[in-house]
């Protein structure tokens, strides 16, 4: 089998690419130059960072059936199970190791001061370029995105926005080219409405722009968006917010989605603190994710308490076939406690454990399991000299795939503006329903300076040594991945007056 | 004795006498000088007693407001001190009082005489009770209230101090003199400035002009415009030289609330907030990036002398809880307008839409668990560096390696960030991971009959399966057209529902051909 090339798939070109970059850059440039101008209404970020990252892929071979041997009912291969159709038996094996090296340039900005009290400009501009590797990371190929850019007047009762911009909400984020307006309608009251051209979800592009030749059954027309919201404050630290939103295409043929979400927050119980949100699928009448968390401070003050009681139903797109097949909810309890013995330092756990509703589907020998448990604990400390050291230990034990994991950090302040530390990790993981993997074990050091009042520098390197288990066709194997950044900050806070932070 | 004898021995004791008489004159005299000292000589009042019997006679002008004759010429000294029948003196009448007391004689006689048809004795103010008239004094305020203790009862307490006094606007007193200014019992109240004082100087700010200008109350209060009783101060002029006085700044009880951070965003937009009394638009900007309206009314730190209250940026207790970055989600959501107004937009998107793990938009946290900032940390909206970090970001570090897990596992939507086909397909699909058909290439080796058992794990786990198994892969069985026509359907499934809402996807099983032949 040969492996696929994938890819975004929406414009590609390694000169194309670079040429985005190059101009995204160049911008950057004349926004740094030009904040003098603009020194006390502009503030904005520029980060370029590039990843170097190994991985194996996996390669699909076959061997005649005769090659293989009958192991307890099922074909194996020098011990390692093998799918047998007719007579060829397919199976995966590593295959070479291969690199990725990707360039992101981000581009963020907020100006305020425009002439008009209350308008302010918001930009993040995002190019890629992929520099080489036969791996291509998701997404590379895609050389530029707006991801906001947008216009914004507020006065004292109410706010517009213009362009491109994203709802973050108890039903994720949406992203959309249009207007959004916000008004105090009463004191403890914000009405909210928006609307617009609709962005495929974690991406920056119209849906069926961005995944044609991904997909299949992509709405070949534009999907538009819209929504209300309501936000209501009490005393108590209370604050509900309740919101509808729906997509359709054009010819308002076909919904894409329609779907409610409360979420809200409140202090009544002090010292008992609660969060509950909830989000209704309409088009599909069921309740989709939930949950209900209460926190309890004890007296003393160093120990937290949380609980939680949590539901959640996958959601999928109307255009896509898959809330068709009734995924099921899982119900999970989760407890997690927080020790803070002494100031710098902090002990915390967590356990939680699900369970499956009824999948209601034929079952063969026996089922699998419908349960599923979590751990997790950690500590850090802040240790004299500037130092901090964070470990931490995370147990999953699902239905459909294992992971035990530690990992340990120290982090040093040598001086003010540079941060150094180290790092490693040692994870065991059984994926998907597949024969256990084996352990990887892993180092790296990572390193971040604040070269400069507006530059910082950072990054780190990593090395990873994977052993497999229980696979004689898979290579044991060092992967390294490494990492850097260089950002520069530019203009000031707003009314800091000629202070920067 | 004859008269010619008797003078001789007159003479005899004259001689005699005369050094005793010139030594004790000399001693008069050094102590003189040693009591009244080289400066301003005092005049020695109970010394002259009995030799002006009219105060008038020597501070004629006092009677009529004749400054000029408040005090006798110094010549007029000499008129016993010529050196002869007694020593010479120094004397020169002292200059004019800096002080602040809006006192005529001409007028506070006037006053008695109306009152009590009866002509003012200076002694009464000048002369202690009971002492003799020329044991003059200057007046003291005790004195004043002898007669004014119907008005008060206490100089510095309850006495109008207008009565006497003019504001301290309108007197020449040096810095030195201001300072000095004796203070009421009040001031001394540790909870004098924090409680008090605002409340004292609304009902009577005519008593705090005597000691103070408008300008003291504006190195606390920011806008002094809006409270009546410091407009009503005078302003001091340029030649006053005040002492400098340290701001003092007093957090009220309600800012100690647990939930403030939170909760004042209410009484800070309401109307008659006095948020302005000790906050300039600087102190609010710490913590806002953009700036709520009930900021923006604030006056800015250059434009007042107050220098304001300092304040530090600091995240809301609930910032701290644990695993807060992965469930701040909700408090998010039902508020969103409360957390802009710390959090710029494009703060949300460094973690987010952030373009690599490990990067510069990096958390404190090891591994994405556990705590996002550490109770000395600071959020980075503001572009604060962080402290001492530990390398990691949202997700932990190889998260590429060992995601499957937490994926089956998942308690947030991966797809809110990452989109099911163009990422996680994707990078799939490259690794060798997709599906390549429906008869199974035997990925999911741990289970046999994989194909005929994968509904429930399908079921419980379908966001996974998405993410390398495009539709078609699936309506190659469980489509009309398919090869064994395999409802996916649960048994709740009602059609006409979908039917009304998209009824294209419906075609995809119903009508496509999961193998390529036709599709609608």
């Amino acid at each position: 089998m040969r492996r696929a090339g994938g890819g975004s798939g929406t414009t590609g070109g390694g000169a194309a690419a670079r040429l985005c970059v190059a101009a995204l850059v160049a911008l950057s440039a004349c926004a740094t130059l030009a904040h003098e101008a603009f020194a006390q209404d502009v503030r904005g970020r520029l980060l370029t960072s590039a990843r170097y990252v190994q991985v194996r892929p996996l390669d699909l071979d076959s061997v005649p059936l005769d090659a293989t041997r009958e192991v307890d009912g099922r074909r194996e291969l020098d011990g390692r199970p093998v799918a047998c159709v007719g007579a060829t038996c397919t199976y995966y094996r590593s295959a070479s190791p291969e690199h990725a090296v990707v360039l992101t340039q981000d581009l963020s900005l907020t100006a305020w001061g425009l002439g008009t009290q209350g308008l302010s400009a918001t930009l993040l501009l995002r190019g890629r370029a992929d520099l080489g590797g036969a791996f291509q990371w998701p997404r590379s190929d895609d050389p530029f995105d707006p991801i906001l850019a947008y216009a914004e007047l507020a006065r004292e009762r109410w706010r517009v926005r213009l362009g491109r911009q994203r709802t973050l909400s108890g039903l994720g984020f949406s992203g959309f080219d249009g207007v959004d307006a916000r008004v105090q309608a009463l004191p403890w009251l914000r009405v909210q409405g928006y609307g617009g051209r609709s962005l495929a979800r974690g991406l920056e592009e119209p849906l069926h722009e961005a995944l044609d030749a991904l997909e299949d059954f992509v709405p070949d027309q534009e999907a538009w968006l819209v929504g209300a919201a309501l936000e209501a404050e009490a005393p108590a630290a209370t604050a509900v917010g309740v919101r509808y939103q729906r997509e359709i295409v054009t010819n308002r043929g076909a919904l894409l989605s329609e779907r409610a979400s409360v979420d809200a927050r409140t202090g009544l119980l002090r010292p008992v603190g609660l969060q509950a949100a909830l989000d209704w699928d309409v088009a599909f009448a069921r309740v989709g994710k939930a949950h209900l968390t209460a926190q309890l401070p004890l007296p003393d003050g160093g120990l937290v308490l949380e609980a939680t009681a949590r539901r959640y139903l996958p959601y999928f797109d109307l255009w896509t076939i898959w809330g068709f097949f009734s995924p099921v909810a899982y119900h999970e309890a989760e407890l997690q406690a927080r020790w803070t013995p002494r100031p710098g330092a902090t002990v915390w756990a967590s356990g939680a454990r699900r369970a499956y509703e009824d999948a209601e589907a034929p079952i063969i020998l026996r089922p699998l399991t419908d349960e599923a448990t979590r751990f997790a604990a950690g500590a850090r400390v802040r240790l004299p000299r500037a130092l901090v050291v964070e470990g931490s230990y995370r147990l999953e034990n699902g239905f459909g795939a294992y992971l035990g994991s530690g990992d340990v950090g120290v982090g040093w302040r040598p001086a003010e503006r540079l941060s150094v530390g180290m790092r490693a990790s040692a994870f065991q993981q059984i994926m998907e329903f597949r024969v256990g993997e084996g352990v990887v074990l892993g180092a790296g050091a990572f390193a971040d300076a604040q070269v400069a009042d507006r530059v910082r520098l950072a990054g780190g390197v990593d090395v990873y040594r994977q052993a497999f288990e229980n696979r004689p066709t898979a290579a044991d194997w060092n992967q390294t991945r490494a990492w850097g950044s260089i950002e520069f900050t530019f203009g000031e806070d707003p009314g800091l007056a000629g202070r920067s932070r | 004795m004859t008269a010619r004898g008797a003078d001789t021995a007159a003479r005899r004791r004259a001689k005699r006498a005369g050094p005793w008489l010139l030594a004790l004159t000399a001693l008069l005299g050094l102590a003189g000088v040693a009591v009244y000292g080289a400066g301003r000589q005092s005049f020695p009042h109970l010394e002259h007693a009995g030799m002006f019997p009219y105060c008038t006679g020597c501070h004629e002008g006092v009677p009529s407001g004749d400054r000029a004759t408040f005090y006798p010429p110094p010549e007029s000294c000499a008129g016993c001190h010529d050196g002869v029948e007694r020593e010479r003196v120094e004397w020169t009448p002292p200059g004019p009082d800096v002080d602040n007391l809006a006192f005529s004689h001409v007028g506070h006689a006037a006053e008695i005489a109306a009152q009590t048809e009866q002509e003012l004795d200076c002694a009464v103010c000048h002369t202690a009770a009971g002492a003799p008239r020329m044991a003059v004094e200057p007046p003291v305020a005790q004195r004043c209230l002898a007669c004014h203790a119907h008005e008060a009862r206490d100089h510095l307490v309850d006495a109008d101090c207008s009565t006497c006094h003019v504001p301290l606007a309108e007197t020449r007193f040096t810095r030195t003199s201001i300072a000095a200014l004796p203070k009421p019992e009040t001031h001394a109240r540790a909870d004098f400035l924090p409680e008090w004082h605002g409340e004292l100087a609304e009902a009577e700010p005519a008593r705090c002009a005597t000691c103070h200008t408008q300008d003291l109350c504006a190195s606390c209060h920011v806008e002094v415009g809006r409270y009546p009783a410091i407009a009503q101060l005078p302003q001091a002029p340029p030649a006053l030289d005040l002492p400098p006085f340290e701001a003092h700044y007093f957090e009220p009880s309600s800012h100690r609330e647990p939930d403030w951070l939170e909760e004042h965003g209410e009484p800070a937009a309401a109307a008659g907030a006095t948020c302005s009394t000790c906050h300039t638009r600087e102190s609010c900007a710490t913590c806002h990036a953009v700036e709520p309206p009930a900021v923006a009314a604030l006056p800015r730190g250059a434009g007042v002398r107050a220098p304001g209250v300092s304040t530090q940026l600091r995240a809301p207790a609930s910032h701290f809880a644990p695993l807060f970055e992965r469930e701040h989600g909700t408090i998010a959501a039902a508020g969103a307008s409360s957390c802009a107004g710390c959090h710029t937009r494009t703060w949300c998107e460094e973690c987010h839409n952030a373009p690599a793990s490990g990067s510069a938009a990096a958390l404190v946290s090891m591994g994405g668990r556990g705590l996002t900032h550490a109770a000395a940390d600071t959020p980075r909206s503001r572009g604060e560096p962080a402290r001492a970090r530990t390398g990691a970001s949202f997700h932990p570090p190889n998260f590429a390696a060992r995601h499957p897990a937490e994926a089956w596992g998942r308690t947030l939507e991966c797809s809110s960030c990452h989109d099911t086909q163009a990422f996680c397909r994707a990078c799939h699909t490259q690794a060798g991971m997709t599906s390549s058909g429906r008869l199974g290439s035997g990925f999911h080796d741990a289970q046999p009959l994989w194909l005929l058992r994968h509904g429930q794990a399908a079921r419980q786990g379908l966001e996974s399966c998405a993410s390398c198994h495009a539709q078609r892969d699936c309506m190659q069985c469980h489509s009309q057209l398919g090869s064994f026509q395999i409802s996916p359907h649960g048994k709740d499934f009602d059609p006409e529902r979908f039917r009304g809402r998209n009824q294209q996807v419906c075609f995809a099983c119903h009508i496509s051909d999961p193998f390529g032949r036709r599709n609608p």
